[in-house]
């Protein structure tokens, strides 16, 4: 029961960090990146272009296995608690970012950011939380 | 020393909650836990007690309020030794020298968190 549910969880999951890495392009467009990274000398326009595509890399990667073998994430092996753990601790930091890295005055009086705002906050927490629950899995916790 | 010293207490922090603890990599800490709390609660426990040092060595990392910072962590640390060695001696590889190697380790916190000019 609860191990089938992970596994819809993993899945959505991994459609979700698909999506989010194929969002990326409509992301781009809307906040003008081209436009602003052409103020940057070459060599940090080049990084920053590069670093976007491989966020978008890490993503799909990342979403792949949750999607097509989401068993991998709560089988206990070493790999299975690398995998896990350190992926809960990837969005642990994420949702960090997004409370104390990115300013508040980004989103707050602003209806439309504040809702993606809140929206992101659920989903990465959401993705801490299932990972973790992953890793908890593995080690034999079933609550 | 200034950028070194927060790295090096994080990362004792950060190892052995996610490595020791989460990772399952030092078994010996969960044995230890199940000797306290018992076999039952000794999984949910070692993760709650995992995920709260990765948060701690998280703090240290973040320099904010460096003091409260010290504190936690001398009260984790003291409190976590007293119960060890109280209740599970035998589990522990050497009792006096995990008292040395706490004390050396506070030293290196209270060094830190006491030093006047802060740079995280």
């Amino acid at each position: 029961m609860m191990e089938s549910l992970l596994l819809l969880l993993l899945r959505i999951a991994g459609l979700g960090l698909i999506a989010l890495a194929l969002t990326h392009v409509f992301i781009g467009r809307h906040l003008r990146w081209r436009e602003d990274a052409e103020q940057l000398t070459p060599v940090n326009r080049a990084i920053f272009h590069v670093h976007t595509l491989f966020i978008c890399l890490v993503l799909v990667m990342m979403g792949l296995p949750c999607l097509l073998e989401p068993a991998v994430f709560l089988l206990p092996t070493r790999a299975g608690a690398w995998l896990a753990w350190s992926f809960a601790a990837f969005w642990g930091a994420r949702l960090h970012c997004q409370w104390f890295v990115y300013g508040w005055e980004l989103w707050r009086g602003k209806p439309r950011e504040t809702a993606i705002h809140w929206l992101f906050t659920f989903v990465w927490l959401g993705l801490t939380v299932l990972f973790a629950a992953c890793g908890c899995w593995q080690l034999g916790w079933r609550a | 020393m200034h950028r070194v010293l927060p790295l090096a207490i994080a990362s004792v922090w950060i190892f052995h909650g996610l490595y020791s603890k989460l990772l399952d990599g030092i078994p010996r800490h969960r044995a230890i836990v199940a000797r306290v709390l018992g076999e039952e609660w000794a999984v949910p426990a070692t993760v709650v007690v995992g995920v709260l040092e990765v948060l701690l060595g998280a703090w240290v990392l973040s320099g904010w309020n460096r003091r409260a910072c010290a504190v936690v962590q001398t009260l984790a640390l003291v409190a976590m030794n007293s119960i060890e060695i109280a209740i599970a001696r035998d589990l522990l590889i050497s009792a006096a020298g995990m008292l040395a190697l706490n004390a050396a380790f506070l030293a290196g916190v209270w060094f830190w968190a006491t030093r006047p000019t802060s740079v995280a």
